[in-house]
C-alpha cells in the first residue's frame, strides 16, 4: 500500500484504527496534511534537503517478513529487533531478562492505561515554541506520520534495577525494491532509580526510515543511550529522539550521524538536578547532508546540560548541527553549554554550525562556542617527516579529533572506529 | 652522505637558495649559522621534502640517490630525520602511539617486520630515561600541553628512537634552560658516530660547545658566505655576522 492510498484509507475507513484506539488520529492527520513533509522553510530543517521525501510516492511495507536480515544483525547479542520497524521476537536475542519488559504499546496501554496522557497524540507536544510566542507545528510532522503508521514498541527497566549488559536495539531495514517507508516508534522507559546502557543501530537499504523514540526517564534513573547509523544503502533516514527527565536523573546520549540522515533531538530537563550530556560525532561525504538538530531545554532549577560535537566534512558534502538550549523561567542556577568543532577535508566540503540559546531565567550559567578548520598541512608535514605516509597521516588526524568523544565510551567507540574506517575506503583523502 | 649541488630554489617568485653546493659526509658534524631570515630553516625544510618550494636547479643527492623527487617519508624513511624548530602539538594521539606508528612506517618502507610491542617499551624506557624524561611523556598527547624544553626534548627523544643517517637538527637549541640544553646535547653527542652525519642549525656558541662540530658555515641570502672550523664561532660570537656580510 501506498501512502497517499493509506491516508485516504484512514481519512474514510473508520475500522482502520481499531488497534491504534489511543491515537487523537484527526488530529495527527490534519498536522501532516496541513504541515506536510518539512522544508528548508523550517529553522529546524534548513540544512537537510527533503524534496525527495516529498515527491515520492512511498511504499508501507505490510510486515516484516518482507525483509531480508542480513548476516551481521543476527549476530548481535542481546538485541531487540526491528525489521521494517516491526518488532521481531523471534529473531530478537535478548531473551526476558530480570527488570526489563518489551511490549507493543498496545499491550503496554492495557497494563498501564495512564500512559496515554504521555503518548505523543497532540501535534504541539514537540512543536517549537518560537519567542514571538508562535507555537510552531511546522517542523515536526513527521513525528505524527510515524505516529499514524507504526505501533511500535515500548521498553520498560523496572525500578531500581541495574542492568549490566548493553542492550542492542536494532533496526534492519532492507528493501528489495525503492521506494520503501519504515516507522519504527520506541518508547522507553526507565523506572526510579534504574540504570541501563542501550545502543541502538540502524541498518537501511533502499529505504527512508522515519524513526520515532521517546524516552521517559523517571527520578534518579540513569539512561546511557547511543546511537549508530550503520549501512546507508541508497536510504535516507529521519530519526528523532524526544527524551523526558525527571528529579536527579541522567541522560548520556551519544550519536553517529552520516550522510543522508537527521537526528531531531529534544530533550526536556523538567524536574531539579536532572542532567544530560550529549556528544556526536558527524561525518559526510559525496554531496549528502548529514545533519543534527539538538534542543535542551531546561525547565526546572539545578538542571544541566552538555552537548559537544565533531563534524567531518569530506568531498562535497555538508554537515550542519543547530544546537538550541532553553532556559525556561524558573530554571534558576542551571548551566548549561554547547561546544562544536568541524573539520573540513576537502575545498567543496562545508559545515554549518549554529549555538541557539533562549535564556528566559536570570542566574544561570550558558557558554557556547563554535570552531571550524582544514587539517594542518604543518602537521601533515611534521607526520610524513617521521615517516608516515601522508594519507595515513590525515587518517590519523582525524580519528585524533573524533577521539575526545568517542573515547569515553568502548562500544561506542569500537563502532565509531568501524565506521570511520568504512568512511576513508570512499573518500581520498591524498588530494 | 649528503651532496647539495648548484641548489636554487624559490617561493612564489622569491628567491630563497641560490646555487647552494654543501657535502655532509658520514660521521661529520656540521653546524650552520646565519642570522635570521637568511634561509637556514628553509634548507632543512627543503631537505626534508616539505611542499611550497620551487627547485629551480640543482640535485640533492642522499646516499647516492636525488631525493627531490621523494615525499618527505621516503626521505624519512631513508634515513634522514628533521628535528623541528617549532615541533607541532596533536592532541589525541598519544606520543608513544605516535611514535610505534612511525617507526613501523619506516620499517614497513624498509622491508621490515613490525616492532614487538614489548622491545619498543623496553627501548621507549631507557632511552627516556637517558634524557631524564618522565613516564608520563610517553602517555600524554604529542607536545600537547609540553612546555618549548620538554618539546625540544621530545624531538631528541624522536631521533634516539628512529635512529637516523641524517639527523637536521633546526635550531633545536633554542628556547631550551641550561639544563635541558645539556641534556639535549649530551643526547646529540652520545648519537654522534662515524655511522651517521649531523647537520646543525643555530645561532648560538652554547650548542656547539657541547657537540664541537667539524665544519661550520655561514649562511646568508640562501647560500654559504663563509666556512671553517669550530674557531669560526668563536669569532661571530665576538664579532658577529656583520663582519662576514
Amino acid at each position: 500500500m501506498f501512502l497517499k492510498e493509506y491516508i485516504n484509507n484512514i481519512k474514510t475507513d473508520n475500522d482502520f484504527f481499531k488497534n491504534k484506539s489511543w491515537l487523537n488520529t484527526e488530529s495527527l492527520i490534519e498536522h501532516f496534511e496541513e504541515k506536510k513533509i518539512p522544508s528548508s522553510a523550517s529553522e529546524e530543517w534548513k540544512n537537510f534537503r527533503t524534496t525527495e521525501l516529498s515527491q515520492i510516492n512511498w511504499e508501507i511495507p505490510k510486515s516484516n517478513r518482507e525483509n531480508i536480515i542480513n548476516e551481521e544483525v543476527k549476530k548481535i547479542k542481546n538485541s531487540i529487533i526491528l525489521r521494517n520497524g516491526f518488532f521481531d521476537s523471534e529473531l530478537s536475542t535478548f531473551s526476558d531478562q530480570d527488570g526489563i519488559n518489551v511490549n507493543s504499546i498496545e499491550a503496554y496501554l492495557q497494563k498501564n492505561p495512564d500512559f496515554i496522557k504521555s503518548l505523543y497524540n497532540n501535534p504541539s507536544k514537540y512543536a517549537e515554541n518560537r519567542l514571538s510566542g508562535l507555537c510552531d507545528e511546522k517542523p515536526t510532522s513527521l513525528l505524527s506520520l510515524n505516529a499514524l503508521l507504526n505501533n511500535g514498541i515500548v521498553v520498560e527497566i523496572e525500578a531500581k534495577k541495574k542492568i549490566s549488559e548493553t542492550i542492542n536495539i536494532v533496526n534492519a531495514s532492507y528493501s528489495n525494491k525503492e521506494d520503501l517507508l519504515i516507522n519504527p516508534y520506541i518508547i522507553l522507559i526507565c523506572n526510579d532509580g534504574s540504570e541501563v546502557d542501550i545502543k541502538e543501530v540502524y541498518f537501511n537499504n533502499n529505504c527512508w526510515t522515519n524513526a520515532f523514540l521517546e524516552a521517559y526517564i523517571e527520578p534518579s534513573a540513569n539512561l546511557s543511550f547511543s546511537r549508530v547509523q550503520k549501512s546507508m544503502n541508497n536510504s535516507i533516514k529521519t530519526a528523532s529522539f524526544n527524551c523526558h527527565l525527571k528529579k536527579d536523573s541522567k541522560l548520556n546520549l551519544k550519536v553517529y550521524n552520516r550522510e543522508r540522515s537527521k537526528e531531531d533531538i529534544r530533550i526536556f530537563l523538567k524536574e531539579e538536578n536532572a542532567c544530560a550530556n550529549v556528544s556526536g560525532i558527524v561525518v559526510s561525504s559525496a554531496k549528502e547532508e548529514s545533519d543534527i538538530f539538538c534542543k535542551i531545554v531546561h525547565e526546572a532549577s539545578l538542571t544541566n546540560s552538555d552537548q559537544k560535537w565533531r563534524l567531518l566534512s569530506a568531498e562535497k558534502s555538508k554537515t550542519s548541527i543547530n544546537g538550541k538550549i532553553r532556559v525556561n523561567k524558573g530554571a534558576k542556577k542551571s548551566n548549561a553549554s554547547f561546544s562544536s568543532k568541524s573539520l573540513i577535508l576537502d575545498k567543496g566540503a562545508s559545515s554549518f554550525s549554529k549555538p541557539e540559546l533562549e535564556i528566559l531565567e536570570d542566574d544561570v550559567k550558558c557558554k557556547h562556542g563554535a570552531a571550524f578548520g582544514e587539517i594542518d598541512k604543518n602537521i601533515v608535514f611534521f607526520m610524513q617527516s617521521r615517516g608516515i605516509k601522508k594519507e595515513d597521516a590525515i587518517i590519523m588526524l582525524v580519528y585524533a579529533f573524533i577521539n575526545e568523544i568517542s573515547n569515553t565510551a568502548k562500544f561506542f567507540h569500537d563502532d565509531v572506529v568501524k565506521e570511520v574506517e568504512k568512511f576513508f575506503e570512499k573518500v581520498n583523502v591524498n588530494e | 652522505m649528503l651532496e647539495i649541488k648548484n641548489l636554487s630554489v624559490s617561493v612564489d617568485g622569491t628567491d630563497i637558495i641560490n646555487d647552494l653546493n654543501l657535502k655532509v659526509t658520514k660521521g661529520r658534524k656540521i653546524a650552520i649559522m646565519g642570522p635570521n631570515g637568511s634561509g637556514k630553516s628553509t634548507l632543512s625544510n627543503i631537505i626534508a621534502g616539505k611542499d611550497g618550494y620551487k627547485v629551480k636547479q640543482g640535485e640533492i643527492i642522499f646516499n647516492n640517490q636525488n631525493i627531490l623527487e621523494l615525499d618527505p617519508e621516503e626521505r624519512a624513511a631513508s634515513g634522514i630525520y628533521l628535528a623541528f624548530q617549532y615541533p607541532v602539538e596533536i592532541p589525541g594521539i598519544a606520543n608513544s602511539s605516535f611514535l610505534r606508528t612511525a617507526l613501523n612506517s619506516v620499517r614497513k618502507y624498509n622491508g621490515h617486520k613490525e616492532l614487538d610491542t614489548r622491545a619498543f617499551l623496553e627501548e621507549c624506557k631507557l632511552v627516556s630515561e637517558k634524557l631524564g624524561l618522565d613516564k608520563s611523556f610517553l602517555s600524554r598527547d604529542l607536545n600537547s600541553g609540553f612546555s618549548g624544553g620538554e618539546k625540544k626534548k621530545n624531538e631528541i627523544f624522536h631521533m634516539l628512537m628512529m635512529k637516523p643517517k641524517l639527523c637536521i637538527l633546526d635550531e633545536i637549541d633554542s628556547g631550551l634552560d641550561i639544563d635541558s640544553l645539556k641534556i639535549i646535547a649530551e643526547g646529540v653527542a652520545h648519537y654522534s658516530s662515524g655511522e651517521n652525519a649531523m647537520l646543525i642549525i643555530t645561532h648560538y656558541q652554547r650548542l656547539l660547545d657541547y657537540i664541537k662540530p667539524d665544519e661550520v658555515h655561514i649562511f646568508n641570502k640562501g647560500t654559504i658566505i663563509k666556512s671553517g672550523d669550530y674557531g669560526l664561532v668563536e669569532t661571530l660570537e665576538s664579532k658577529g655576522y656583520k663582519e662576514f656580510i
